[in-house]
């Protein structure tokens, strides 16, 4: 609806709207993950292939099937039915060309099915009101941003000392404080450009 | 059987909680904690939601065809979620009014997709369906520990009813009670999640040393 | 090969199943869910309008009430509503269309504006819809400014789908109560001041001292910064388009 910028869609959605540290979507992952960089950029390249390829189908769905038989009500099952049939590729995938990946993710992998971010990205493309275009870059966008988020937890949690923390604390409870400063950070962040 | 659900029960409550052993869950742990009453409809809404689903799986699971079973898992889920919001909307929507913004939460709840690859895809019927049951009552008891305090220092009320202000006036304190505004907000789901856990980690400490 | 078979027929009879189970629980209670949204805004209405329920005073409504928590009588709501409108269709003139660049009512060519009459049939004020973006995603209110104005009676938001306990706030009467006496004279001088301004220690209300601030709500700063966007822009258009009909009336 608005002429917004692909680009700047694609920059807000990184610094000024991060889905995680802004919209705090992504969670579960996002603190379970990150204590190895290279499992975190797997899962975090991982999510950006599937924002991207899910904003862009769920854009066509939405706007030339369930709109014109006003069928809008049924988008939930829609958009998180075409997230899993793109984590399913995926998985294969990963399954075939990375075992040790595979082996790492675990459980985590299917669970990009249900990472709030990517049924948060779609959810918020429909509200609005984005054009094709701008769904992809605010999709890639969102995935990018996803992604330095846990790169950034991972390098904090990789060069943590865990000598001086308390055992009861130790993984996800410090992960949990750190993601609280670091959201208090993106706060300063907020509204600085305006994306709808 | 008994004693399997029983272990179940255990497991699910503590030795494995969703949220605070297995981590799962945390995006509506800290969106929907920072009002008692929304915490409460959010939980029983999650409970419905992976009991009838683990159900549905386990009753399903050995003709699901294994490349679409993820599909297969959220059609189940979102459906039933679809199915309680409308529902709600229609005979009680002041309650619904609680639950609608969280609808999106509740389908990429990772504790119901977890359950169902975990437990539900290859037990029977009647343990998933406790399984399912319990995951859900492990989560909401959670957070209604961590919403408790904080709607009570983020608003200094409980299901609204004011609490902080009376008793500050009542111990003297002439301005009464000022809203903790963090605990309203998404940093303060962070730190009270992370306190939570130490306290449930120091106590398993604490068993185990008196175990020994 | 009949594996790829049977599994897209399951996929296809299982969505089959619970998609047709959603459609029918939603065809049943359709008519349901719309004429309870169809209440709620008729109570929405008549809350910025400032015609309470009966026997209820304003200060005698809790500061974290929403228009639904009132006591209202839903009988008597539904007459009140039909013998208290009226509406007013204006045509919008080319030269608005600048002003309808970023708005809903952009490509209309007409709207429709609600009078709200008093029980003596004397004019209460002028209502309109209005929508705007919050953080999460739109906002919609219903505002009814006074017969001569310059200033606002009420407002009610009508749709919004912001953070439960800090945006979502906005419903709430003591944010509400501020929009209640906000001067309007801001949208009528030729300065490039803000027509409405948002305040963060807002010391007296606008019935007690008129000025055209809102206090905002903490910890919700970009939900109210969309309120404040939506208001000075949509109703800059209203106003206009209700002044130059107020003054065709008058000759």
């Amino acid at each position: 609806m608005e002429a917004i910028s692909p680009w700047v869609l694609f920059f807000a959605a990184i610094f000024t709207g991060n889905i995680l540290l802004t919209y705090f979507l992504g969670m579960c992952s996002f603190l379970s993950v990150s204590k190895q960089i290279k499992t975190a950029s797997g899962l975090g390249l991982a999510v950006i292939f599937v924002l991207t390829i899910t904003s862009a189908v769920n854009h066509i769905v939405y706007y030339n099937i369930l709109q014109p038989l006003e069928l809008e009500y049924l988008r939930f099952i829609v958009f998180i039915i075409v997230i899993a049939a793109t984590v399913q590729f995926l998985e294969m995938f990963i399954e075939r060309f990375s075992e040790v990946l595979y082996l790492n993710l675990g459980i985590f992998l299917p669970l990009i099915t249900v990472n709030c971010a990517i049924l948060g990205v779609s959810l918020f493309m429909v509200i609005r009101n984005y054009t094709f275009i701008q769904s992809v870059f605010f999709g890639a966008g969102s995935g990018v941003g996803w992604f330095i988020a846990i790169m950034a937890m991972a390098g904090i949690r990789e060069k943590l000392n865990n000598k001086r923390i308390p055992p009861q604390l130790q993984g996800p409870g410090i992960a949990l404080i750190i993601t609280g400063i670091m959201a208090m950070a993106f706060v300063g962040f907020s509204g600085i450009v305006q994306i709808q | 059987m008994a004693s399997k659900a029983l272990d179940i029960v255990k497991d699910d409550l503590w030795k494995n909680n969703p949220v605070t052993v297995q981590i799962l869950g945390i995006c509506s742990t800290l969106a929907v904690t920072n009002i008692f009453l929304n915490t409460l409809i959010m939980g029983l809404g999650l409970i419905f939601v992976t009991s009838f689903s683990a159900l549905v799986i386990s009753i399903l699971r050995n003709i699901i065809p294994s490349r679409v079973r993820m599909m297969v898992q959220v059609l189940v889920i979102s459906s039933f979620v679809v199915l309680v919001d409308i529902t709600l909307k229609a005979y009680v929507p002041d309650i619904s009014k609680a639950l609608g913004p969280y609808v999106g939460l509740i389908i990429t709840n990772c504790i119901i997709m977890g359950r169902m690859e975990a437990f539900a895809s290859s037990n029977k019927p009647g343990l998933s369906f406790i399984d399912g049951f319990m995951s859900g009552v492990g989560y909401t008891w959670v957070l209604l520990v961590i919403a408790f305090f904080r709607e009570l220092l983020g608003f200094g009320t409980l299901l609204g009813i004011p609490i902080m202000d009376p008793v500050m006036k009542s111990i003297g304190v002439t301005g009464g009670w000022t809203q903790w505004a963090i605990m309203i907000m998404a940093p303060g789901g962070f730190f009270m999640l992370a306190v939570f856990i130490w306290v449930a980690n120091t106590i398993e400490l604490k068993i185990g040393h008196e175990k020994e | 090969m009949k594996k790829v078979v049977f599994t897209f027929l399951f996929m296809v009879i299982i969505t089959a199943v619970f998609i047709g189970a959603l459609g029918f629980v939603h065809v049943v209670s359709k008519e349901t869910i719309v004429q309870n949204q169809k209440l709620k805004e008729i109570k929405s209405v008549l809350y910025a309008g400032n015609f309470l329920p009966e026997g209820i005073t304003e200060s005698q409504i809790s500061p974290t009430a929403t228009t639904g928590d009132l006591p209202w009588d839903e009988k008597r709501v539904q007459k009140l509503y039909r013998s208290s409108l009226d509406t007013l269709t204006l045509p919008v003139e080319p030269e608005y269309q600048e002003f309808l660049e970023t708005s809903f009512l952009r490509y209309k060519d007409s709207v429709d504006i609600y009078m709200l009459k008093k029980k003596n049939g004397n004019l209460q004020g002028y209502g309109f819809p209005l929508r705007g973006k919050g953080l999460w995603g739109t906002i919609a209110a219903f505002a009814v400014v006074s017969p001569d104005l310059t200033r606002m009676i009420g407002i009610d938001f009508t749709e919004q789908s912001e953070t439960p306990g800090l945006g979502a706030r906005i419903t709430e009467s003591e944010f509400k109560y501020y929009f209640r006496g906000l001067q309007l004279t801001g949208f009528f001088d030729n300065t490039d001041l803000p027509p409405i301004r948002m305040v963060y220690n807002k010391q007296k209300s606008n019935r007690e001292d008129p000025t055209n601030t809102f206090q905002a709500i903490t910890g919700a700063t970009q939900t109210c910064n969309g309120v404040r966007t939506m208001l000075n822009s949509d109703l800059k258009f209203y106003l206009r388009i209700l002044k130059d009909y107020l003054q065709t009336v008058q000759d």
